[in-house]
């Protein structure tokens, strides 16, 4: 089974512009999915203007929507 | 706080950091009024009518920003001459401290009944069958609701088997619970400040952020950044989360030292005092054949009370606020200065409008912008301890039922029995008992927020992880 690590970043720029939005869509997850996902935080992926930021495999997404974070996920597991 | 960080939200925060950084560079003069230019250039997307309309609404966003009302600026003034003024004032609250910013304001239909394009104009006519009124015709092979006569029942939107009428709210009306939205002659939104309690609920449900509250960021920044006197950071109970998973009580305190503030304190330490007078009090009153106490630490239920049941204004406690009984300590110490409160709350800040102790209210979201605006990031500061020296007893003031606990602690478990109301709602059901002489309580903690404090306005997170994780700080 595929997994998928999501970094966010709970620095205070992201954090503002909607960090806490991005983590609550881990709540909504189906279980089976979920169960697919690992989180780490990070300080700063250095940015802050463009946030909230989420590195996956390395890449780091920018501005990133609860919507746009879901197809993220449902990429990387495919 | 709604549960989705809005477009609305986003731009807010977007003018906040902006104002907090022209003034920490000390150009805030040169820079503001080509401000809104910048800003409609860099945004994707279009809101409004056109360009100009989207510029006027955010002079008027910055305009309230800078905690200027409509008459303190004359009617031509220029950015940079609002912020002169602005400035040039010492800061303090306002009483009412929300405005509807007019040329915002949508004019949503505010008719109740609105017949739409899915009816079919059929031969029964259930709607005009139906109304009691006589207020329905049919034109234009659709059926018309008459102004002059609907009676606004709503028997036609449930008679219509398409659901061709609907019925339909102002947001910010169905958010009021004291009924203080009213229309101007131009059915833009108004917010009739005899009325207004403060709750803020209106804020986030504006679909098209009408309603914002003034604010002193950049009072308190200029005054930060002439560090000409001591000026002391007052942070509510409720903090604890809300910068972040990574933000500890310590790197709070640490932040809040690195913009220029001189001392934190934790509101939360002023919570035994407040306890202990409101246990007495409430005693007291007893004592003298004074059933019911209401408690006076939240300024919109205390509003509630003297605008909607004047008959209880005399079971209004007269302790004082954590936020006046803490600030007024500091003002008496030999090191006294500026006050800042720091909290969740809108509210506040029309409290602190009528206490000489309290200088300036800012929300969290409100510092938050100005931590941004420093490039000031709580998740990489790391230092040992807490915020200040509170018990945990003060820290639970921050959820509804905290101040209930702690005036239970002082008095002894079942000595008078209390009951705690949340929610204005909530509020309005128990005062109401109260009134017709139904409740049987000696105390009501009354708290005009859904949950306490933790779900004020101002707050950054949710509500329930703020609550999750404030029971885990207690333990």
């Amino acid at each position: 089974m595929k997994n998928v690590t999501l970094e966010f970043c709970v620095g205070t720029a992201c954090h503002m512009k909607g960090a806490p939005e991005l983590l609550a869509v881990l709540d909504l997850m189906p279980p089976e999915i979920r169960s697919q996902v690992q989180i780490s935080f990070t300080h700063c992926l250095e940015k802050c203007g463009d946030g909230p930021n989420v590195r996956i495999g390395g890449v780091v997404y920018s501005s990133v929507t609860p919507e746009r974070l879901i197809e993220l996920v449902k990429q990387q597991l495919s | 706080m709604s549960t989705r960080n809005s477009e609305t939200t986003g731009i807010k925060r977007q003018l906040y950091t902006a104002l907090a950084d022209m003034t920490w560079r000390g150009r805030l003069f040169e820079e503001i009024n080509a401000y809104p230019d910048t800003l409609v250039s860099t945004l994707t997307t279009r809101y409004r009518c056109c360009e100009y309309k989207e510029k006027a609404i955010l002079s008027e966003r910055l305009r309230v920003a800078m905690g200027l009302a409509p008459g303190e600026v004359g009617s031509h003034a220029t950015l940079a001459e609002m912020a002169a003024i602005a400035l040039s004032k010492t800061p303090k609250s306002k009483h009412c401290t929300l405005e509807m910013i007019a040329a915002a304001c949508d004019r949503c239909p505010f008719e109740k009944y609105i017949v739409t394009d899915v009816c079919r104009n059929c031969v029964a006519h259930h709607c005009r069958v139906t109304c009691p009124k006589d207020a329905i015709t049919i034109v234009n092979h659709r059926a018309y609701i008459d102004r002059t006569r609907c009676v606004e029942c709503g028997l036609c939107e449930r008679n219509c088997p398409f659901r061709a009428i609907i019925q339909v709210t102002r947001p910010c009306e169905q958010a009021c619970a004291p009924k203080a939205i009213i229309r101007d002659n131009n059915n833009v939104a108004a917010i009739d400040c005899e009325k207004c309690v403060t709750c803020a609920a209106c804020i986030p449900a504006c679909p098209f952020g009408s309603v914002a509250d003034y604010t002193q960021i950049v009072q308190v920044v200029h005054a930060l950044k002439q560090a000409a006197a001591p000026i002391h950071a007052l942070v509510a109970p409720s903090f604890v989360g809300q910068f972040g998973a990574k933000a500890s009580p310590a790197a709070l305190r640490l932040a809040l030292l690195e913009l220029g503030f001189t001392a934190v304190h934790e509101v939360a330490s002023a919570a035994r005092g407040v306890a202990a007078e409101e246990a007495s009090e409430v005693q007291g009153r007893m004592e003298q054949g004074e059933q019911l106490t209401l408690s006076s630490c939240c300024p919109s239920f205390v509003a509630a009370v003297n605008t909607q049941y004047p008959d209880l204004v005399g079971c209004i406690s007269q302790v004082p606020s954590p936020m006046a009984y803490q600030a007024a300590a500091i003002k008496k110490g030999d090191n006294a200065g500026m006050t800042v409160f720091i909290g969740p709350c809108v509210s506040k800040k029309a409290e602190a409008a009528s206490l000489p102790q309290v200088d300036a209210v800012l929300t969290f979201e409100e510092l938050g912008c100005i931590f941004v605006s420093r490039g000031i990031n709580l998740a990489t500061l790391s230092g040992a301890g807490e915020l200040g020296d509170a018990e945990a007893l003060g820290r639970g003031f921050a959820k509804a039922g905290g101040l209930t606990k702690a005036v239970t602690a002082v008095l002894g478990e079942g000595v008078i029995q209390t009951q705690v109301a949340h929610g204005l709602d909530e509020i309005n059901e128990v005062l109401s008992a109260a009134q017709r002489g139904q409740l049987q309580a000696n105390f009501v903690e009354g708290m005009a927020c859904v949950g306490g404090c933790i779900g004020g306005h101002g707050a950054l997170i949710n509500r329930q992880v703020a609550e999750k994780l404030l029971e885990r700080y207690l333990r």
